[in-house]
């Protein structure tokens, strides 16, 4: 794997996203935050800072997953559909180089969009409390596990894109994700069954789907809960395996399709 | 060997180690994990249930507008009061399901027990007139957050404003046993326990409450009280 | 050692909505291409000219047969670097201007010099246009581009698929002298194309295909002029008279002129008929199968060998 190659394929996915405008998302993001943060002095409940959080991270997250499935799913798609792929591939770049270029491009781009959007809660966070707190600092953490979970859901729609069509790659990966956010309903309702077979096959469909319950801090994060070191590392570890998962999954359906 | 067939073995060698180390992980994280997602779920309303299941992750973005929208309906229906002078009709018929799903979406939405018990239990027109409600509701938050022993107080407020001494200061000896409590948790609970409602009782305990927010709507009616009592004019 | 060698190649394609059956756009080529050729892929629509190409670059994967080229396999991507491809109708990215495009290219090939991104725009034509977004180019253009993306890391073998298409002639004259510059720089040239003139001018050999299958490869005279069909001779006569019927096979008029189609063996004895009838001799050529019509026999070839056949594959 030849990593300039991947950086320079990565940088021009960037530039593709900047060029199709994909940041104007983050006009919708500021919009928010202001009309959320004058909003919740006027309305005075109590719970300012904790709707500034949770709007603010719900936000980051909601606008993040749908930049990563939508965008995801057309990483490769589109270049076989338009054709594009004819001529990156008769360079000397290998299909996993490819592959792993578009997913880091796409990856630089959620993690600057991640960066402005952060920068308008912390904003959002300082007009409405007058100063940072302690507790804010387990808001950045809330931020790095959505993008954790935003680096999984890219992996995820870059290997569907690699064999199916956007509706379908949307489909599957939004099916995913909704299954990794439930995944612990559903080992919960394996156990209340009697059956064991159907036990095992939830306990392990909870360990294999990808377990998007585990990033959600969001709610403890509001209430200034700190995030112990240790969940810190086990989900960036979580992410960089289950990724490297995606991506070799890609690879290999990749580096065997026909380009139509 | 081509691309391809390299391609494919890596996946068939590499993928199910990666994925016992992603089972690993998984298991790893499971007790920290479980620690931050919200408390016990004591689900007393199916449709709160259900919302929690549609909020996908979002329930704490759920519980701040479910919680705004309580306060909305409770000072709507306040303020038509206020207009028409109907105080008969007004018994809040909503504002006990709206509390319950906030307190199902996030359950550490502490203000959402507070005040909301203090809604269900203020007379008509001022509240809903459920002291029993209010008192259900401020025990699930003390299950849930274990470690707010304010919502003791509240509690025994709710018991003594209506003559229960006996419950009332059993809430405040329960909340004095707190690490963190304030001494005069200790007190209110032996006074009340001896001598029942008194002036000076009720004195105190309201402007506890007047000092424990700075909520306009609460100070008020607890200076309301205080005036009441003559404490204040 | 062959530039460019294939031996059986053969690519199936899966075709129909629920019930996938193969269908062959490619059977058995064997073709070798030498260093410093221009070799000529000829082939009407749907031969398998792209096919064989997409195959050549590892962007399809045989059915079964084989293919190198500079004696790598062409799943070697490494080779890469000493090969240069335009597909045919080419597109790239849009969004990007001519400019940016070529020096991501060349940077894929370790190529950071703006200089030489200059250089080979402004070698196809498109030095004003550098700066233009691909999306605002036309067809032309983008054609113009491809060449330029093929050829800025100064590749031994140069891929073009239907080079010619979608110019204009004055575009056409250009790619032909591209084309032609190429060869003297010591490249080898394989390109695809139907539209036969164009090879005819330019190529050293030319393979024909049609329904997939290899109809001929040769140079261009031993595979289009083979058979010369007689000689046309064109004449005028003086006070505007008609010939006599029985001069030629055939004699049509156009304007003032005469033109005469006789068998080889007949023209001595036609000119002196000429002579007599005091026709004043304007031109005089061999006349051979049109490429088109050539063309069209290798088809009608393929396609009786393939109803022949029982259209079995
Ligand atoms: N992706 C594909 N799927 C199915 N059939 C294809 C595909 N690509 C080409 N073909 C078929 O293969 C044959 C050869 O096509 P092609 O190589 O594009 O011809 P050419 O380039 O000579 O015009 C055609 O009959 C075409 O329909
Ligand atoms: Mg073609």
């Amino acid at each position: 794997m030849n990593a300039v190659l991947v950086a320079v394929i990565a940088w021009n996915t960037f530039r593709e996203a900047v060029r199709d405008r994909v940041l104007y998302n983050l006009v919708f993001f500021a919009l928010l935050m202001i009309s959320a943060a004058i909003l919740v002095g006027q309305i005075s409940i109590g719970i300012e800072r904790l709707i500034i959080v949770n709007l603010g991270l719900s936000a980051i997250s909601v606008f993040g997953a749908v930049m990563a499935v939508f965008l995801g799913v057309g990483l490769v798609h589109k270049e076989i559909e338009r054709r594009t792929l004819y001529t990156m591939l008769s360079k000397p770049v290998r299909r996993t180089e490819f592959i792993a270029g578009k997913y880091f491009g796409l990856a630089i781009t959620l993690a600057v969009n991640t960066l402005l959007m952060t920068v308008g809660l912390v904003t959002a966070l300082l007009y409405v409390d007058g100063t940072l707190r302690r507790e804010d600092a387990a808001v950045m953490t809330g931020v790095f596990f959505i993008f954790l979970q935003l680096l999984l859901l890219t992996g995820i729609a870059l290997a569907f894109s690699c064999f199916a069509t956007p509706v379908v790659s949307t489909l599957g990966t939004l099916g995913l994700y909704l299954a990794g956010i439930f995944s612990d309903d559903i080992r919960t309702f394996g156990s209340l069954s009697e059956n064991p077979a159907m036990q095992r096959l939830t306990t392990f469909l909870y360990y294999v789907l990808p377990n998007f319950g585990q990033f959600n801090v969001i709610s403890a994060v509001g209430h200034g809960q700190s995030v112990p070191g240790a969940l810190i590392a086990g989900n960036t570890a979580y992410t960089l395996l289950y990724v490297t998962v995606t991506l070799i999954a890609a690879a290999a359906i990749f580096s065997n399709r026909n380009m139509k | 060997m081509t691309e391809r067939t390299n391609a494919k073995t890596r996946a068939i060698i590499a993928i199910p180690l990666l994925m016992l180390g992603v089972w690993m992980v998984a298991r790893f994280n499971e007790p920290y994990a479980a620690k931050m997602q919200p408390g016990p779920d004591v689900l007393n309303l199916s449709s709160a249930r259900v919302i929690k299941a549609l909020s996908i992750g979002y329930n704490g973005l759920m519980a701040d507008i479910y919680w705004t929208r309580a306060v909305q309906y409770y000072g709507d229906k306040r303020h038509a009061v206020q207009l028409t002078g109907n105080q008969a009709v007004e018994h809040y018929p909503l504002l006990d399901p709206l509390l319950e799903i906030t307190v199902t979406l996030d359950p550490q939405l502490v203000v959402a027990y507070k005040f909301g018990a203090y809604f269900l239990t203020e007379p008509s027109p001022v509240g809903a007139a459920r002291p029993d409600l209010a008192a259900r509701l401020l025990r699930q938050g003390i299950t849930n957050n274990p470690n707010e022993w304010r919502l003791w107080a509240d509690l025994g407020m709710i018991y003594y404003q209506h003559g229960d001494y006996a419950h009332a200061a059993e809430a405040y000896r329960m909340g004095s046993e707190h690490p963190h409590a304030d001494e005069w948790m200790k007190v209110m609970a032996a006074k009340i326990a001896q001598e029942g409602g008194t002036n000076q009782i009720s004195v105190f305990l309201w402007s506890q409450i007047f000092q424990s927010t700075k909520d306009p709507l609460i100070r008020n009616n607890a200076l309301q009280h205080l005036r009441e009592l003559g404490a204040v004019r | 050692m062959p530039v460019i060698a294939t031996e059986k190649l053969t690519k199936d394609y899966l075709t129909g909505f629920w019930t996938k059956h193969p269908k062959r756009s490619l059977d058995s080529l064997d073709l070798e291409v030498h260093e410093n050729e221009v070799f000529g892929f000829l082939g009407p629509n749907g031969a398998g000219k792209t096919t064989t190409l997409k195959l050549l670059m590892n962007l399809v994967f045989p059915t079964s047969g084989s293919a190198t080229i500079l004696g790598r396999p062409v799943s070697d991507t490494s080779m890469h670097r000493e090969i240069g491809f335009l597909p045919e109708a080419p597109y790239f990215y849009d969004y990007l201007t001519a400019r940016e495009a070529l020096s991501y290219y060349a940077r894929l090939f370790g190529l950071k010099d703006h200089a030489v991104v200059d250089r080979f725009l402004a070698r196809v034509g498109l030095t004003e246009a550098r700066d233009t977004q691909l999306r605002k180019f036309s067809k032309g253009m983008l054609q113009r581009f491809g060449l330029a993306q093929a050829i800025v890391h100064d590749p031994r073998v140069v891929f073009l698929d239907e080079p010619m298409s979608g110019l204009d002639p004055v575009g056409r004259r250009e790619v032909r002298d591209l084309i032609l510059e190429l060869k003297k720089e010591g490249r080898t040239i394989f390109f695809s194309t139907h539209i036969l003139p164009d090879a005819e001018t330019l190529c050293d050999r030319v393979a024909v295909l049609a329904r997939g299958r290899l109809q001929g490869v040769g140079s261009v005279e031993e595979i289009f002029h083979r058979e010369v069909h007689g000689v046309e001779i064109i004449f005028e006569l003086p006070g505007g008279g008609a010939p006599p019927a029985d001069l030629a096979r055939t004699v049509t008029r156009t304007g003032s002129r005469y033109r005469a189609e006789v068998g080889v063996e007949d023209v001595y004895a036609t000119f002196a008929r000429l002579e007599e009838l005091k026709a004043r001799v304007v031109g005089c050529s061999e006349v051979r199968p049109t490429l088109e019509e050539y063309f069209m026999k290798l088809v009608d070839g393929a396609n009786q060998a393939k109803q022949a056949g029982g259209g079995s594959q």
